[in-house]
This record gives C-alpha cells, sequence and structure tokens, in this order.
C-alpha cells in the first residue's frame, strides 16, 4: 500500500478557491446550456478531487461530466447544488 | 568566470585509499543523474502538487507547460529525461500535442543535440481511461507508461517511481 503523504495547507486552500471559481464557472455555463465548460470542469476535478483527498468531490465531478456528455440540465442542476454543499464543507 | 553548471555531484572519494579505476567506476555508477522532467498539465493544482513531490522525492528539475504550445517551446530550447502528459489540453489532445511537437521538432534547426540521438520517453497522466488514451508512434517519443490521475497522492508518486528510477536510453531505432 503506498504511504499517504501530507499536502501542504497553502495548496488546500488555492484548490478549494479554485473550485468555488469553478462552481461560478459552472453556473454561468448551465445558465448558456454551455455543456463543454461543464464536461471540461467535471473532468478535471474528477482528476483532481481524490489527489487531494477529496473523494466524495470526485464522484460528484464523474457526475457531472456524465451529464454534460448526455447534456441533462436537470441532472446537472443536482450535481451542481450538490458540488456547491460540499464546496460549504470543505 | 560564472559558467552555468547544472546537476554537478561531487562523488567522494578518499585520497588516502588510493582508488583504482573500478572504485572510480562504481562510484560513477551509484550515481544517478538528475532527471529533467517536462510535466504538460493545464491543472495548476495538479503539477504543482506533483512536482513539488516529485523533486522532494527525487532528484530532479521540472519545467511546467499549461498547454502543448508552451510545452514545444520548452522542447526546443532543451532536451528532457522524461515527459509527463496530460492526456486532455487545451486546444489539442495528448496524441495530437506529441504529433504537432513532433512536426516542430523536425523544422527546428537549433536543437539541444540530444534529440538527434534519442527518443524521450513519455508517460500519459490522466482521469480517462487508459484505452482511451493511445499515443501515436513518432521518431522524438517513446510512450512507456500510463498513470491515473484519479487515486490518492502516494499511490500517483508510486506509480511515477518505476519512470523516475528508470535509467533506459532509447536510442533511434529501438522499439
Amino acid at each position: 500500500m503506498a504511504d499517504k503523504i501530507d499536502i501542504p495547507e497553502e495548496a488546500i486552500i488555492k484548490y478549494v478557491e479554485r473550485r468555488k471559481q469553478d462552481l461560478a464557472d459552472c453556473r454561468a455555463a448551465i445558465s448558456k446550456l454551455d455543456f463543454k465548460v461543464l464536461e471540461r470542469v467535471g473532468h478535471q476535478i474528477k482528476g483532481n478531487a481524490s489527489t487531494f483527498g477529496f473523494d466524495e468531490l470526485s464522484k460528484i465531478a464523474i457526475e457531472m461530466e456524465n451529464q454534460a456528455l448526455k447534456k441533462d440540465v436537470e441532472k446537472l442542476k443536482t450535481a451542481l447544488s450538490r458540488f456547491e454543499s460540499y464546496l460549504k464543507k470543505m | 568566470m560564472n559558467a552555468a553548471v547544472e546537476n554537478v555531484t561531487i562523488l567522494p572519494i578518499s585520497r588516502f585509499n588510493s582508488p583504482n579505476l573500478n572504485t572510480i567506476k562504481s562510484a560513477f555508477k551509484s550515481y544517478k543523474k538528475s532527471k529533467r522532467i517536462l510535466m504538460i498539465e493545464d491543472d495548476p493544482d495538479m503539477s504543482s502538487l506533483i512536482s513539488r513531490s516529485l523533486k522532494q522525492k527525487y532528484s530532479c528539475t521540472i519545467d511546467i507547460a499549461q498547454d502543448p504550445f508552451e510545452a514545444m517551446n520548452f522542447m526546443t530550447e532543451k532536451f528532457y529525461d522524461l515527459i509527463i502528459l496530460d492526456w486532455q489540453l487545451p486546444a489539442l489532445n495528448g496524441a495530437e500535442t506529441l504529433v504537432q511537437a513532433e512536426k516542430g521538432l523536425r523544422l527546428e534547426p537549433a536543437l539541444p543535440i540530444q534529440w538527434d540521438r534519442q527518443r524521450v520517453p513519455v508517460v500519459i497522466f490522466s482521469s480517462s481511461k487508459k484505452n482511451e488514451c493511445t499515443p501515436r508512434k513518432t521518431k522524438h517519443f517513446n510512450y512507456v507508461g500510463f498513470v491515473s490521475k484519479a487515486q490518492p497522492l502516494g499511490s500517483i508518486l508510486e506509480s511515477f517511481g518505476s519512470y523516475m528510477e528508470d535509467e533506459t536510453t532509447y536510442r533511434f531505432g529501438t522499439a
């Protein structure tokens, strides 16, 4: 099993700040039905959330990416609500 | 004189033991040269965390390019021992990035000479599935492996370990 490595606090702070910006970008994108932005953000967070130790966020991001590919607005809105709730806890 | 010297290590060989040629050869064999790495990654959180962690664990220097075009600029100025390549990049995917970089390298008149002698190993680093990331064969790049992003940091560093410690040189004409 791989060693658990501590991530510097300043890296986590920057990570959370960027995710808040991502949420704002996603809210703007869904109002314009810009699914490419939602897919890109979902894909990126799917990749980095586990690395930073936010496994639940990774699952939310997978849902975002999948629903953006399907262009399902209602499910995307649900995923963004979950994203927002999670960010408040971070 | 202020010569630009990189990656110099002083190997301790005692003058009192009168080292013979075999001793000197052993000392050089155990010396691991610092790897020069190009990370092509547009996610600033991942690039800064992974590069910082790799530099802490291994002897290496890491240049970070956030898009394929910045990467091509780096490549025309320096030769690298390893390229870590994100598959989903702005404008081009990983395969297209290597193809465009290949074109750029062939046209560049003043490349570092190592580009004419050996291929650079490329590790794909992505949250896409491995079978979705299939690079095309090129003259200057040798695809050697895949590391998944969606895993804890310790697992990522462990996955990179074998590539960081590999001393293989991919001369032209090898597979």
